[in-house]
Formats: C-alpha cells, structure tokens, sequence
C-alpha cells in the first residue's frame, strides 16, 4: 500500500465527522456538506501531490471544502434544508438554551453570503489571518475585510453584540493644516 | 458566548451525528482516488511525453513541413506534361483544351503542384466519374459547384460529338476517293478494251 494511500484512509477514519461538522458550517446542509467532503478527499489524492501526512492532507481537504463550497453556492447549487426549518417558530417546548442557541446561529449564517460565511469560518474556526484568508479564497485582503465587516454587523443582529468581537479600527488623530501651494 | 465557540460546538455537534451513522465506505473513497490519479497520471504523462517527443523527433521535421513544404511528392508529379502545364485554375484547362484525352492531363496537373488537397480531389472526382470520361470526371471533381460540372460535361460531350462526326466526314470521304479511283480504273479499262 503506498504512502497516500494510508495517508487517505486514515484520514477519512479518523478526520471525515470533524471535516463534515465543518463543511456543514459552510453549507448548512447536512448531506452537502456529506458530498462536499467526499469531493475535496477524492480530489485531494487523485492529484499527483503527495500528502505526507494527516494534519496536511486535512489543511489541503479544508481549503478545497471552502473554495468548492463558495463556488457551489454561488451557482445555487446548494440546497438549503434549513430554510423551511428556520422560518418555523421553535414548536418544542422543551427546547433548551443550547438548541435555541445553535438554531439562532444557523439562522445568522443562513444570512451572511456565501463569501461572507466562508470568510467567518475561516476566521472564527481556522484562527486564520486576513492574508491567509484572502490567499485561501483568491480574494484581496481588502475584500476579505469587507467581507468579515459586513458579516460581524448581521451576526451581531442575530446574536447580539457581545457574540462578535471584532477589533476596532484604530482612530488616528489627524490635525488640519493649511496646504502650502 | 463568543461566536467562535459556537461554530465550533456546532461543527463538533454535525460531525459526532454524522460519527454515529458513518457510512463505512473508506476503501470505495481511496478506490476512487486512485482511478482519478491514474487517470490525471496517464493524463500528465501523456502529455509530458507527447511534447517531449515533438521537441524531440516532430519539432524539425514540423518545422521543416511550416518553412519549406512536403519534402515528399506525389508519384504523378514525374510526368511530363505537369511542367508543361502550370495552370492555377483547373477549369481554365478543360475549357481550353479541345482533346478530350488532354482533358485528363490537367488532373495530373493538380497532383504536381505539391498541395495535398489537390491530389485527395482529383482521386475523388476519378472514383465518381464514368469510364468514359475519366480525365473529364477529374476535372469536375476540382470545379466548385454542381453546375459548373454540368457544363463542363455538356461541353466535352459537344467535343465527343464534333469529333465523332470530323471522322465519320473523313471516312466517307475516303470512300468516295476509292470509288472515283475504281471507276476511273474501270473506265482506264473500259477504254484500253475499245482500243
């Protein structure tokens, strides 16, 4: 058996619930992100590159989960199974604090673009910075900070303003002249 | 609680759900994975050697063909009459050759001016040609258009015509001669016996 090979099945035996739990979060559907994860793996070791190791074939599987699911949901190819599920009022009830929690944020998510939300994840899940971020994506750094802007002003309308904490820009104190011409 | 702890107790909550009830499906994924590497292997490969050998062995040669043309003639190009002749159009030919055993040289002629298309044409318009008119089938096979055809057939036909009759004329009058050559023999004859 070659090195890949082990490499490849490991990982799916032992990385495939957390790589789905964080497809999920890009997609918000459970069996997309099923799909999505078979995808990015298949993907990953059908190409020539070796994967040495779990922890970089698992960093490798993310990035491509990330990109193929912004592309997917920019061609609507995403279903959103949690759209009628979110528009019901919480039926039960004996829900409690943690499930009207995880609904509450699923429901923010479903708000945020599909750029949006994959900046989110990648900085809230990933600890990534905006360069990493920007390189992940194949997007500017200034768009990455848009995007991360517009995405903490509707999460904090779903989940409050403690939920997000994002530095504030510093303020430079700028004192007026006259311009010598 | 700070949003990062929820997207992760959140991608957490999917994947132990999904740990559960996962689909024991390793050895299909990997057998996937490498019929997709040995395809994106052949693929690579293919077309590092491809190159590699056009480099090495096409690459002269190509450019040779781009540069100068096929060094290798065709067989009919050794005739005579091909440089005698160095008529661009075919049509002209036909049109200005009244022999309808000349009309078949033009065809030779297309052979010979080295350009492949030429010579694939001729073979065309002599397969769909009768046995009649070979040299003239050639040369409808090089006209463009079905009416162009027609009249060049209508006009060899014309020849044929003309030609079949300039030697029925020349037959009867060789036997016209003969038979004024008997009689006057007769009539030497006839005088010679009076005398």
């Amino acid at each position: 058996m070659s090195a890949w090979t082990q490499v490849m099945e490991t990982l799916v035996r032992q990385r495939r619930p957390a790589l789905v739990g964080y497809a999920y979060l890009l997609t918000g559907s459970r069996s997309e992100a099923e799909d999505l994860v078979q995808e990015a793996i298949v993907r990953t070791f059908a190409r020539g590159r070796a994967k040495t190791s779990v922890r970089e074939a698992e960093a490798y599987v993310k990035r491509a989960i990330a990109n193929e699911a912004v592309n997917r949901a920019r061609h609507g190819l995403v279903v959103r199974e949690n759209q009628a599920k979110l528009a019901e009022p919480s039926s039960h009830p004996g829900h409690d604090a943690r499930v009207n929690a995880r609904a509450d944020l699923e429901a923010a998510l479903d708000m945020l673009s599909p750029r949006e939300r994959a900046v989110t994840v990648l900085k809230y899940v990933d600890d990534l910075t905006i360069s990493s971020i920007a390189a992940v994506l194949k997007l500017n750094d200034g768009t990455v900070k848009r995007y991360l802007a517009n995405a903490a002003v509707k999460l904090r309308e779903h989940l409050g303003d403690d939920a997000v904490n994002i530095p504030e820009r510093p303020t430079v104190a700028v004192t007026l002249t006259e311009s010598r011409i | 609680m700070d949003v990062s702890m929820q997207l992760r107790d959140l991608a957490s909550a999917v994947g132990d759900d999904f740990a559960l009830n996962a689909p024991d499906d390793a050895s299909r994924l990997v057998r996937r994975a490498r019929r997709g590497r040995m395809v994106w292997t052949t693929g690579v490969g293919t077309a590092v050697v491809g190159s590699a050998a056009t480099l090495a062995f096409g690459g002269p040669a190509l450019a040779t063909v781009l540069t100068t043309g096929p060094d290798v003639a065709p067989a009919s190009s050794t005739s005579i009459l091909t440089s005698e002749s160095a008529t661009p159009t075919p049509s002209d030919d036909v049109l200005a050759s009244e022999d309808p055993t000349e009309s078949a040289e033009p065809g030779e002629n297309h052979e010979s001016t080295g350009t492949p298309g030429a010579g694939v044409i001729d073979l065309s318009g002599g397969v769909s040609g009768s046995d009649d008119d070979n040299g003239t089938s050639d040369e409808s096979g090089d006209s463009d258009s079905d009416s162009d055809q027609d009249q060049l057939r209508t006009e060899d036909q014309d020849q044929l015509q003309e030609q079949e009759q300039e030697h029925a004329q020349e037959q009867e009058q060789a036997q016209e001669q003969e038979e004024t050559q008997e009689q006057e023999q007769v009539s030497v004859e006839d005088h010679e016996l009076d005398d």
